[in-house]
């Protein structure tokens, strides 16, 4: 009854062993179903309805929006402090039939005359920006936009309209603290097969120019795939 | 309470059943209490399976339904086992006995508490609960804390009580020291049974030098000084009181 283990009383030496134990456990568990689903730098995320690569210490997520006009299939994957990400969507044929006929009305209401994924991503440039200008519930006069650059882009094949925009004096909560930074968004559309595929890249502050993101970012855009 | 009293609750166990029920009470309540501010303020068992993913660079598995494992084994480690044991603590430096049953009981009842706040703050929890997940592993890492935190505190106690009871079985050699400082065979402290060597060095550092001292002395006020078991000390002051009252008629 005297017994005592590493210097510590025999109750007290079994509690640190069953934790340390448990946590060599989980360890050893976390490291399995890593090799499971790694591939290199990246984790393999596989759904339903879409396959998709990540960097191992970001977060992803995906799903689908199902609703009586049609079907979102959505995915998204951001870094741990959520300054960079990439979000996708793919809309069905009669999703994408009734979301082109909002955006197109939206662009003769302005005056733009563009095609239809050249709409998309201005209308959802401009949805972002209304977004981050009205979040506090006051029209935030300090944020302002501006177009960075616009042009075409292919990816996995798919020739690609893109659009640019940098939207200044964001205020962003980081470690219980308010901060005013830029954020850089590049949104990316393409039809296929009636379908309208739409991406965005996001980055804040220097970020968005950083070279291993860029690698990021062009690792993931071509690595997934939707089913 | 006369000293006849309290060997009927000796018997018992050696408390009064309401301290007994307090203290396991409030043991209960620690366990409650740690599980509540660990599940419902921290959100521990989310913080724990991140810092974990974090630490392996695997932050990425976070969505992958086999983590739910992980998680439940940290949650045993880190939330149910540490707040079982802390009750468990409590409860044992209170009372030292019958902790077999005793440490079972603010185990289950913590278990209890949190359920009932869980159910009354979230009314949904009930419909989500998975009986393994949510307590059967619980349940058994909280038992299994309480025990090991109450036997963590009763340790050397317990030693002391099977030292005590193996000396009754041996036979008493005079010591050097004690023959020289002139204490005679039949005053030495160690003739009581449960009294070895290591209590009666505590009783005499309390004042309690031989036999007859210990007849005339109290066992809440030897309890406090001493630590020795209060059911110990009502055995080995009664079994002085009647040496002493031979020794008298002789």
């Amino acid at each position: 009854m005297r017994a005592r283990l590493f210097g510590m009383k025999l109750p007290v030496a079994i509690f640190v062993l069953i934790l340390a134990a448990l946590l060599g456990v989980s360890c050893i568990l976390v490291e399995y179903i890593s090799m499971k689903y790694s591939q290199g730098n990246y984790f393999r995320l596989e759904t339903r309805f879409v396959d998709l690569e990540f960097p191992r210490n970001w977060i992803a997520t995906a799903g689908k929006r199902e609703n009586s006009s049609g079907v979102i299939i959505s995915a998204a994957c951001m870094s741990s402090d959520q300054d960079v990400g990439v979000f996708f969507a793919v809309y069905d044929e009669n999703i994408t039939r009734i979301y082109l006929e909002r955006v197109r009305s939206w662009a003769n209401l302005r005056g733009y005359k563009v095609n239809d994924t050249s709409a998309v991503i201005l209308f959802e440039a401009e949805r972002l920006f209304n977004y981050y200008k009205n979040r506090t519930g006051v029209n935030d006069g300090n944020v302002t936009l501006l177009l960075l650059d616009n042009g075409t882009i292919k990816i996995s094949n798919y020739e690609a309209d893109y659009l640019t925009i940098v939207i200044m004096g964001l205020r962003i909560e980081r470690g219980g603290r308010s901060e005013i930074c830029n954020g850089t968004w590049r949104f990316i559309s393409w039809i296929y097969d009636e379908k309208l595929s739409l991406v965005a890249l996001y980055g804040m502050g220097n970020r968005w120019s950083q070279p291993q993101i860029w690698e990021i970012f062009n690792y993931v855009l071509n690595s997934t795939r939707y089913k | 309470m006369s000293v006849y009293e309290e060997e009927d609750v000796s018997e018992r166990g050696g408390y009064p059943r309401v301290y007994q029920i307090t203290h396991t009470l409030i043991g209960g309540g620690i366990i409650a209490g740690i599980l509540f501010v660990m599940l419902c303020i921290f959100n521990f068992q989310w913080i724990a399976l991140v810092t974990l993913l974090n630490g392996l660079n695997c932050l990425g598995l976070i969505l992958y339904p086999e983590i739910a494992a992980v998680s439940v084994i940290l949650s045993f480690a880190v939330i149910y086992m540490p707040s079982g044991f802390c009750g468990g603590l409590y409860t044992g430096y209170r009372i030292k006995e019958n902790l077999r049953i005793i440490l079972l009981i603010p185990a289950l009842l913590g278990f209890l508490f949190i359920i009932l706040i869980l159910f009354w703050l979230f009314p949904k929890y009930r419909l989500l609960i998975n009986p393994i997940r949510d307590i059967l592993i619980p349940l058994i890492g909280i038992i299994t804390g309480s025990y090991l935190g109450g036997y963590s505190m009763n340790w050397g106690v317990e030693a002391e009580e099977a030292e005590g009871v193996k000396e009754e079985t041996t036979i008493q050699m005079p010591k050097f020291k004690e023959a020289e400082a002139g204490v005679e065979e039949a005053e030495r402290l160690e003739r009581l049974r449960g009294i070895g060597p290591t209590r009666a060095e505590r009783l005499k550092d309390a004042g309690i030098k031989t036999i007859s001292d210990l007849a005339e002395a109290e066992v809440e006020d030897l309890h406090e000084e001493t630590g020795i078991p209060r059911a110990v000390l009502l055995r080995a002051i009664e079994e002085a009181r009647k040496l002493k009252e031979s020794k008298g008629e002789e």
